[in-house]
């Protein structure tokens, strides 16, 4: 992308971002008379069926952290609740808050999950209810939680929040993460920084599981994941836990410095290739090296990633005996040969484990608590769970939706029977929410997910370029129209 | 030596016990010797069909579940699968009947078999195998034949991917499949020759042969073994129950169910058919949505069923009620699902968006009904977006 279509991206990012406001909510507030009330005052937001009925209270002026559903999904806003808006019954509509940055946002109540506050959550109040909930799940973006969140005291699935009573303090806390789908639109980078943020913020030294069953995608996107990934390995401890782990994902599970396999685990193949052509020359020098160094960076040996790249690259390995270590070899001098000079690389639980790559092979979570040499299976919190499920949620709309925007766009669908302008500007319309869609999706999810989607892949640019000429169309039409 | 007779009352009684709603695992009962000890429980578990339809994740969630329930000493999988006929004289090939390659699907089953119900006793029976299936068998440790019965036909994971041209994406993409069929090898705990055993019976170019030393089998990628499997390379290694017997990758060949259970070790046992019900319920459930699926289908591509009407509205309305019967039985069976995309190519995305464009020409045409016929449905539309092109 050229530096100023990125710069316009980032723009069009943050007006959405700040524009919570949607029409319909619009709508819905002007049929009430309503009042600001920034007075030191007491606030109590009934909840409805999004979240789950619950009622919070609290005081104008308080530091709060909101977690609610916006139409690209679940996000998080901290700061201080600065007013309420009302009906005339007195019943709170909406509420406004006053971000770290300063920015104001104003929020449906309608449409919150969860409101937590400063004061109960270094109060322990039941810590379902207070802990910050950072599962954005659709972008990503710096937390601002001016408040260390308690652990959860359950989980969606059920598995233990804590190591045992009595050990919280001695173990580290653990986020599961599941990294499926393909590399780039189901799987980004995206939401392992999120689980970073999350995991930050109970300090350093936690422990972050990427459950990886993909089968790669956009060496774009792997890039970034690497970058994502390199800053995380410098804080916390991260573990792949390998499903299914080819190209871009085995790419990805390289950073990771300990390696999980399940007994049908597979890692491997990370050929680059474009259209039918495999990367050659100086492009496949570069990727081999890069590869090799994201293997090094988990403290894996680079001969095993290389061989995994191209066929001229090999590897063979002398396993562990007696005081002597694993041996590797760029060549197929070891005794156990696993890739040649004709062949691409992907390997299996057990010669992953023999050749020192992994350090075990686990089926369930509780065979993986024993590899990890944890008392017993626990997740910290289920938000790594939810990120995953919110984001699966989201391309799932963006599923159903892009073909139908596109179809509405080249006047297929949706024209109004003999009234060109009425057509014109629900087309307009439609290629509004098209571009929103990019924005809350992102290039290199538009990219891979376009294919998923049936539709075809139109950068942001052309689009914006196509809303200029329909507007100008438009013009022209009601100019005719008035003629 | 189990008695016919004794097992009919077996079954007799397992099913009067249903019938009354009684606890499924059944209470102690009399055996031949007149001792009140429990007999074992037998669960058999037939994977007998088309891979990926017959054969379905769902059927096998739908099991687990009773087998939870049931909780049997032994699970006899029980695999007659081939994609090719024994009759030489015959077609041998259907492709719409052939093994489907949902390898994630199968290997979530395995695992959810192995780990969910990992405290019982499981084996594999081999009545037939050939295609997809004997991967599924390769998933578990202890594996009977029938005599006469075939284990074959893995090379297809091979031949799927040999339309890349550039040799390296060939290559990659030749042990990225490799490599996910292995990880079944490994599920039956054939991890230390999980490569050399998964190569040759899914790569014609790799070779296979095995030393023996007492009761181990070493199995080496070349011809240079005692016990040469497979030189050929046009072929992969397939494996007749007597191969597969004389080279101990099988435990033994059986003739029947009560021979297999008599090899398990127990003379007497009480055969719960349970499973063997849930899955003929379900085959012919989705067979039956199957085909009412298609003859609707077919109805909607022939402008069949329509009426008489001449209102346009009314047909497209008709129309749009066949594809949502369509899409109806697509979202009730997957196997439906599936069957429909090989056969038409057809997909649920698809059909939703073509019963969404449907509603959308409806509304037009009876806008263009209330209007009294004023001017086209789509008037004005503008130019579309074009081609984006691709990164």
């Amino acid at each position: 992308m050229r530096p100023m279509t990125l710069l316009r991206f980032l723009t069009i990012a943050s007006v959405t971002t700040t524009f919570i406001i949607t029409p319909d909510s619009l709508a819905e507030s002007a049929t009430v008379e309503s009042s600001l009330v920034e007075q030191q005052e007491s606030v109590t937001l009934r909840l409805g069926k999004t979240g789950r009925n619950q009622t919070w209270t609290g005081d104008i002026g308080q530091s709060i952290a909101v977690s609610w559903d916006s139409r690209r999904g679940r996000e998080l806003v901290t700061g201080v609740l600065k007013g309420a808006t009302r009906s005339k019954s007195k019943k709170v509509l909406a509420i406004t808050i006053q971000k770290t940055n300063g920015d104001s946002e104003t929020i449906f109540v309608s449409q919150i999950i969860k409101v937590e506050s400063a004061a109960n959550q270094t109060g322990g109040v039941s810590s379902s209810t207070t802990r910050p909930d950072a599962r954005q799940g659709t972008r990503t973006e710096t937390l601002a939680s001016p408040v260390i969140p308690e652990p959860a005291s359950s989980h969606m699935e059920g598995y233990h929040t804590t190591p045992g009573p009595g050990l919280e303090d001695k173990w580290p806390k653990v986020f599961l993460l599941p990294f499926e789908g393909t590399v780039g639109s189901f799987a980004r980078h995206n939401e392992i920084k999120q689980i970073g943020e999350i995991a930050d913020q109970y300090g350093d030294g936690q422990i972050i599981v990427l459950l990886v069953d993909s089968p790669g995608g956009l060496v774009k996107e792997g890039d970034e994941i690497s970058a994502t990934m390199r800053e995380l390995q410098k804080r916390h401890t991260l573990v792949a836990w390998i499903r299914k782990a080819i190209s871009a994902a085995a790419f990805t599970s390289f950073h990771c410095p300990q390696v999980v396999f399940m007994p049908s685990g597979a890692l491997g193949s990370i050929t680059m290739f474009g259209g039918d052509k495999a990367a050659e020359g100086a492009q496949l020098a570069a990727w081999v090296k890069e590869v090799g160094d994201a293997a090094e960076s988990g403290g894996h040996n680079r001969e095993m990633a290389e061989a995994m790249v191209t066929n001229s690259e090999m590897y063979s390995y002398d396993p562990a005996n007696g005081d002597r270590g694993v041996v590797h070899y760029g060549n197929t001098q070891g005794e156990k040969i696993l890739s040649t000079a004709q062949e691409n690389l992907t390997v299996n639980a057990t010669e992953a484990q023999e050749c020192g790559f992994s350090i075990g092979t686990a089926d369930t979570v509780d065979e993986l608590a024993v590899v990890l040499g944890l008392p017993r299976w626990y997740e910290t919190t289920d938000d790594g769970r939810q990120i995953h499920k919110n984001w699966f949620r989201t391309l799932d709309r963006a599923k159903r939706e892009l073909p139908d925007l596109f179809a509405r766009v080249q006047g297929q669908r949706g024209a109004s029977g003999g009234d060109p302008v009425k057509t014109m500007t629900r087309q307009i319309g439609s290629l509004r929410k098209l571009m929103k869609w990019h924005t809350i999706l992102g290039e290199n999810t538009m990219i891979m997910f376009s294919q998923e989607a049936r539709v075809p892949f139109v950068p942001l640019e052309y689009l914006e370029v196509r809303e200029k000429d329909m507007k100008e169309q438009l013009a022209r039409l009601k100019a005719q129209q008035r003629n | 030596m189990i008695k016919t007779g004794f097992l009919i009352s077996c079954a007799a009684l397992c099913s009067t016990m249903l019938a009354m709603g009684a606890p499924k695992d059944s209470a102690p009962t009399n055996n031949e010797d007149g001792t009140n000890e429990k007999l074992p429980v037998v669960y058999t578990v037939p994977l007998v069909g088309q891979m990926g339809t017959d054969i379905h994740e769902d059927l096998i969630a739908e099991i687990i579940e009773d087998i939870e329930e049931v909780q049997p000493d032994v699970i006899i999988f029980r695999i007659d699968s081939a994609d090719l006929g024994t009759n030489q004289h015959l077609p041998q090939f259907n492709r719409l009947e052939a093994g489907k390659f949902q390898l994630p699907e199968y290997r979530n089953m395995c695992q959810d078999l192995h780990t969910k119900l990992g405290h019982i006793d499981q084996v594999v029976w081999i009545e037939d195998s050939v295609g997809i299936s004997s991967l599924l068998c390769m998933a578990w440790p202890k594996l009977y034949m029938s005599e006469g019965a075939r284990l074959y036909g893995l090379q297809n994971l091979h031949r799927m991917v040999q339309n890349w041209n550039d040799e390296d994406i060939r290559e990659k993409m030749e042990e990225a499949m490799e490599g996910q069929a292995r990880g079944f090898f490994e599920m039956g705990g054939r991890g230390e020759y999980a490569r050399v055993l998964g190569n040759a019976m899914i790569d014609p170019e790799k070779k296979l042969s095995a030393n023996f030393v007492g009761r181990d089998v070493i199995w080496l990628p070349h011809t240079e073994g005692m016990w040469l499997v497979d030189n050929n390379p046009e072929e992969v290694a397939n494996w007749s129950s007597k191969t597969a017997l004389d080279t101990m990758l099988i435990e033994d060949t059986v003739s029947s169910l009560e021979d297999l259970v008599f090899v398990l070790g127990y003379r007497e046992y009480e055969h719960n058919t349970q499973g063997d019900e849930i899955a003929e319920k379900y085959t012919n459930r989705w067979r039956g949505s199957y085909a009412k699926c298609k003859v609707t289908y077919e109805d909607y591509r022939a402008d069949r069923g329509l009426g008489t009407t001449n209102s346009q509205a009314r047909v497209l309305m008709a129309k749009r009620k066949q594809l949502e019967e369509v899409l109806n039985h697509m979202n009730r069976y997957s196997a439906v699902e599936r069957r429909m995309k090989d056969e038409y190519g057809l997909t649920i995305s698809q059909l939703e968006f073509d019963i969404a464009t449907y509603k959308d020409q409806i509304r037009q045409a009876k806008d263009a009904q209330r209007g009294g016929g004023r001017g086209g449905s789509r008037g004005g539309r503008g130019g579309g977006l074009g081609g984006g092109g691709r990164n």
